[in-house]
């Protein structure tokens, strides 16, 4: 059994590990997007360059301002989000995002289930000892 | 206002036929992006002052706004298969 732990081992290195950090990254991130976007309306509403904006330059969260608005038109289809025009004296006319009485009711699910992973994780980390 | 030249209105409609396809299987409403993504760029292009927005410009400002959804290859290297086919879970054999 020794010998195999050490052939496993000798096989992995630092561009593997990176690797696989990149796709649990990715992941992670992907489903992360509509909580950070109900989270962002939840607090005001927003038009849809600010939005995107705020949510492409929020640290970690590594998405492109052109992955955003199929994100929106998803959430407003499914009734979480409403939008509306308005004429602004500074270019185009602005679509404004606010979240709905259901989007309240679906991030406040997402809360509460991101607490108890979060409680959950931080158990096994715990156990696992922290570095 | 901001003038738009032949070729970068040319350059932004190629730009969208090519997404459209993967935008209407997202279950995005493909035409409501495709706005969304047209008045951004009018808004960053307001935002840098740009008075003429050339084809050049319309590169620029989508290499930086980034892809909605990957573009589909341009020649095909395997066979099409069907969309709905490959969301669907795998079938989980009786008793397992």
């Amino acid at each position: 059994m020794q010998g195999r732990a050490s052939c496993s081992e000798s096989t992995v290195n630092s561009w593997d590990v990176s690797d696989f950090f990149d796709n649990w990254t990715v992941q992670v991130r992907k489903g992360l997007l509509e909580f950070c976007v109900l989270n962002a309306l939840a607090e005001k509403e927003r038009y849809g360059y600010e939005l995107v904006k705020t949510l492409a330059a929020l640290p970690g969260l590594g998405v492109t301002e052109g992955t955003l608005y199929p994100l929106l038109s998803r959430l407003r289809v499914q009734g979480l989000v409403r939008t509306w025009l308005e004429e602004s004296p500074e270019g185009p006319a602005r679509k404004y995002y606010a979240i709905t009485h259901e989007g309240r009711k679906a991030l406040a699910m997402m809360r509460e289930y991101l607490d108890a992973l979060n409680a959950g994780t931080g158990i096994l980390r715990r156990k696992g000892g922290a570095e | 206002m901001i003038t738009w030249t032949d070729t970068a209105k040319e350059e932004l409609e190629n730009y969208f036929n090519r997404i459209r396809p993967g935008l209407e299987a997202s279950g995005a409403d493909a035409s409501e992006v495709i706005e969304d993504i047209r008045r951004h760029i009018e808004q960053e292009a307001a935002a840098a002052h740009l008075t003429v927005l050339t084809s050049s410009d319309v590169n620029q400002l989508l290499a930086k706004i980034g892809a909605p959804q990957p573009e589909p290859p341009q020649t095909p290297t395997q066979p099409a298969t069907s969309s709905a086919s490959e969301d669907k879970p795998p079938p989980i054999a009786p008793g397992g």
